[in-house]
């Protein structure tokens, strides 16, 4: 299959994963809802139908039993017990297994055994469906015809100048629904004003496709066998029809015949009304269609480069038009301005997805952590609309998920705890996301135990972070910085501290990485909030320019606490560092130009400093002058700068000159 | 002229294999549905020659779709795409009128071949 | 029976040697630029410039090649692109493109010294021209030190 369709299948796919787990936890809310039945069960058809497409035949199968147990499930055959959503959730996941092997390049390939024993869950139901098949047709098999019976049919027709024949139709190869494709015959047939008198095989077998290309007819019909030909010749997968007149007359007839012909439409009358019951549901669901186009996100990249060379170009044009001092072109230039300003705008929106995208895949995770747990929680989702950049959803993930998991782990209490404190024996906890200013603030909230400020600053001093004088003072903002440290927290201590610490450094660094703050706030026995403060935009940032050795450099501001000016006489060695002390602070001080590996830069009187901070700790980057500040767009410098640690990217600077980007977290 | 193909179904994936299959064999998609109600909307607005239409899809199923339009038009050419296993509901989509049925996975001269039939 | 096939080179002189890159390789030739040098770069990259809003790297094709470039103002740059990477290298003269056959082309003797990154010597009325690998000659540039 094409490599065009592998993206957006496996996009969609993820897409009816996420609704799949939605509806599932809907249905354990409520197992009689039958709207949510019927969606899982179109959810999981459209995936059939989408992986065998693709030629992903476990999936289909997969999906196919899923499918089945729902239309029980729909058909009120099976009641959907708890236990029935379990397998249906780890056949969910299964899916998404699938799904990830396939981006990951391959294809739809499971441990077989896992596959195996869950679609053996499946399977239970799948046998009652079988016999209540044989049934059926073991009572159809009563109408099985003779031909003498037929015979007498074609003379009493004759009368009524019907002539008859015999049709033999052979499908093509490979036809898929055999069945239908024969009743299409019968139905052109009788349609025509003809009637099908007998069939090999039966048509009970036809009805369940128990033959294997050939079907031979007896029919009455008033055209000609020519004009019967054409007519059935054009149906589709029809390879070969042959149709001969019946000379001979013979004078039999049963009433069975017709009796079967009857009970052939009963059956399909009562398809129908099911059929027509599942519609009504269909209908009155209501579901948002948005009208959206799905574009790869490298030309949303190239569109937003594009972007940034308009915007160039265009302060370039008047930078040239103020040297010549064209009047004329002021207005249109501003004009100019404006609408380059709205398309910019235009172009980052369209990067922006709602935040959902990362949430929705949480209400599963909490709902199999608490069930592991055994703890009860009230999952709160508030602000899923709020909308970040694309480039920031792959990364935000992990550390709410650490987030959510030291929340439900270790802040929620046992329900005898809570009850025994007088709180609500359900826990909350409220993961919400907001925008602020140039912000998109992201919150996990729970009203569990807190943290302990005595335990974690014991660890501090243990680890001999600090004095037991200076701990103290500390504020409890300070105290939860610890927090953040590599190792500070171990499993072994986690439950203790109330667990803020499980990956908190992990956090801390990807939010850092994506030039995000975080931030912890906690009350005892009232709960913890954790803060994660992001900018709207990865590709757009606000930095310092500043020179070393007459080119400009970029600092990000989200790096930056405060510039000063260092006088030389308060610089001072301490081995072999430079640091100086600013409000009774140590603060260790980088000459960049030496980081540069840059020589002959002479002694100042002063130095311009940009203190910036890296977790907990402070630093001094020296530069020779402040430019200001400006939004850059960054860009990648390339693979051949890969091993260049100290730079994240460049920007394109008004004038056309690049400008190179500090990374500060591998200069200090 | 190019036959003019209007492709109803849910599925942004299937719409675009369906597109795929149908420009490439020389017929032109007059425009996509992503469910009954849009389709009935679009046949109306577009009047297309031939109409693929999906079964399963939300605010109007397929064959509500097909009776639908067959009500605007009694004339219109309509195939049916089914998933494997649903007999049932491709012989109700025959009897409220549709012409013809193709099942997924789409064969390509399977498709093509219930275009012409109809052409 | 021997094949005869023909391909385009891109020649250009550089540190006074002709030298040759596939000419499907090399997307645009632009005067010498504003380069901003990146510091703690590998030695014979020389920066980056600005093509078109772009940020590309520039590379000094006569000392990663070890010959001496003779510093003109007047250099060219000329830009490839190879796997959807663009990087520009710095060179003296331009000639253009030239039509060679394959015959026409020597694998070069072990004792040379540009190792992979030449791909062999091209003799054309008298004149030799040194064939170059794109493909190795980035490798080489990417690869971590």
């Amino acid at each position: 299959m094409n490599e065009q369709y592998l993206s957006i299948f496996i996009d969609e796919s993820r897409e009816y994963v996420q609704s799949l787990n939605e509806s599932l936890l809907k249905l354990e809310k409520n197992p009689r809802d039958e709207e949510t039945v019927n969606e899982t069960f179109r959810i999981l058809h459209t995936l059939k139908g989408m992986a065998g497409t693709m030629g992903f035949e476990r999936m289909a199968k997969l999906t196919h039993r899923m499918e089945q147990l729902l239309d029980k499930v729909r058909s009120k055959k099976v009641a959907l017990t708890s236990d029935l959503l379990d397998r249906l959730f780890a056949g969910v996941d299964m899916i998404d297994k699938m799904v990830n092997n396939v981006a990951s390049g391959g294809n739809d390939q499971v441990n077989e055994e896992d596959l195996k024993s869950l679609m053996d869950a499946f399977e239970v139901v799948q046998e009652q469906k079988v016999e209540e098949q044989k049934v059926q047709s073991e009572t159809k098999k009563e109408s099985v015809d003779v031909e003498d019976s037929v015979m007498k049919v074609i003379h009493e027709a004759s009368k009524e100048g019907y002539g008859a024949f015999k049709v033999k139709v052979t499908l093509a190869e490979g036809t898929i629904m055999k069945a239908v494709r024969m009743y299409m015959v019968f139905k052109a047939i009788e349609d025509s004003g003809g009637q099908v008198l007998s069939s090999v095989p039966p048509v009970e077998d036809i009805e369940q496709e128990k033959f294997d290309r050939e079907v031979e007819l007896v029919i009455i019909a008033k055209q000609d066998a020519e004009s019967l030909h054409k007519m059935i010749a054009s149906i589709s997968e029809i390879e070969r029809v042959t149709v001969t007149t019946i000379a001979k007359v013979q004078e039999k007839l049963k009433e069975e015949e017709k009796e079967r012909e009857v009970k052939k439409e009963e059956v399909l009358e009562e398809a129908k009304i099911v059929e027509e019951k599942a519609q009504e549901q269909k209908i009155s669901q209501k579901r948002r269609l948005v009208q959206t186009v799905r574009v790869d996100i490298d030309k949303l990249d190239t569109l937003m480069n594009l972007m940034g060379e308009l915007v160039i170009s265009r302060s370039r044009i008047s930078d040239i038009l103020r040297k010549y001092n064209i009047k004329e072109v002021d207005e249109s230039l501003s004009q100019l301005n404006r609408i380059t300003l709205d398309l910019q705008n235009v172009v980052m929106k369209i990067r922006m997805v709602p935040i959902a995208f990362v949430f929705n895949r949480f209400p599963r995770m909490v709902r199999d952590l608490a069930k592991q747990l055994s703890k009860e929680i009230n999952f709160v989702i508030e602000g899923e609309d709020t909308e970040l950049d694309r480039t920031f959803v792959e990364d935000i993930g992990e550390p709410l998920v650490h987030l959510l998991r030291n929340a439900i782990d270790h802040g929620i209490e046992t329900k005898e705890e809570r009850i025994a404190k007088g709180k609500p024996p359900v826990g909350t906890v409220v993961l919400s996301a907001r925008h602020e200013g140039n912000n998109v603030v992201i919150e996990v909230k729970d009203d569990g135990r807190g943290i302990d400020r005595a335990t974690v600053l014991k660890k501090a001093i243990e680890k001999g972070l600090i004095s037991e004088a200076q701990a103290e003072n500390l504020s409890d903002e300070k105290v939860y910085e610890f927090l953040f440290l590599p190792g500070f927290s171990t499993r072994s201590n986690a439950t203790e501290l109330s667990g803020r610490g499980v990956g908190m450094d992990v956090v801390k660094n990807v939010v850092e990485s994506l030039n995000g703050t975080v931030k912890i706030e906690s009350v005892k026995d009232r709960g913890t909030t954790v803060t994660i403060r992001l900018p709207l935009t990865l590709a757009i940032i606000q930095a310092l320019l500043v020179t070393v050795n007459n080119h400009v450099y970029a600092i990000p501001i989200a790096n930056i606490d405060s510039t000063l000016n260092v006088s030389a006489n308060k610089i001072q060695k301490l081995q072999d560092k430079l640091v100086t002390v600013i409000r009774g602070e140590i603060i260790p001080l980088v000459k960049l130009w030496e980081v540069f590996g840059l020589n002959g830069h002479k002694e100042e009187q002063y130095y311009n400093t940009v203190i910036v901070r890296m977790g907990n700790r402070k630093y001094g980057l020296v530069v020779d002058s402040l430019i200001g500040q400006e939004d850059i767009v960054i860009k990648s410098l390339g693979k051949i700068f890969n091993d260049v640690r100290i730079f994240s990217g460049g920007a394109i600077l008004g004038d056309g000159s690049i400008a190179l980007i500090l990374d500060v977290s591998n200069i200090v | 002229m190019a036959k003019r193909v209007l492709i109803v179904d849910d599925a942004a994936f299937m719409r675009m294999l369906l597109k795929d299959i149908i420009t490439k064999a020389g017929y032109e998609v007059a425009g996509e549905a992503a469910n009954g109600v849009e389709a009935v909307e679009k046949y109306k607005e577009l009047k297309p020659d031939v109409v693929t239409m999906d079964i399963t899809m939300p605010e109007m199923d397929g064959i509500t779709a097909i009776k639908k339009i067959k009500e605007i038009d009694p004339n219109a050419k309509i195939i049916v795409c089914s998933a494997m296993g649903q007999q049932a509901m491709v012989i109700e989509a025959i009897q409220a009128g549709a012409k013809d049925f193709i099942v997924k996975p789409f064969q390509h001269s399977r498709v093509i071949e219930a275009l012409q039939k109809l052409s | 029976m021997a094949e005869l096939s023909e391909f385009e080179v891109f020649v250009f002189s550089v540190g006074g040697q002709e030298m040759a890159f596939d000419v499907e390789h090399v997307s645009i030739v632009i005067e010498k630029t504003d380069i901003t040098p990146v510091p703690r770069a590998k030695k014979n990259v020389l920066g980056v410039m600005n093509l078109r809003g772009r940020i590309v790297p520039v590379v000094d094709l006569a000392s990663m090649l070890g010959l001496s470039c003779k510093d003109s103002a007047e250099g060219k740059i000329v830009v490839v692109n190879y796997e959807d990477i663009e990087t520009g290298f710095l060179v003296e003269k331009v000639r253009g493109v030239m039509r060679v056959n394959s015959e026409d082309v020597e694998k070069m003797h072990k004792f040379d010294s540009f190792g992979e990154k030449s791909k062999g010597i091209i003799k054309k009325q008298e004149e030799l021209i040194i064939h170059l690998s794109v493909g190795k000659i980035l490798e080489e540039l990417t690869m971590s030190s």
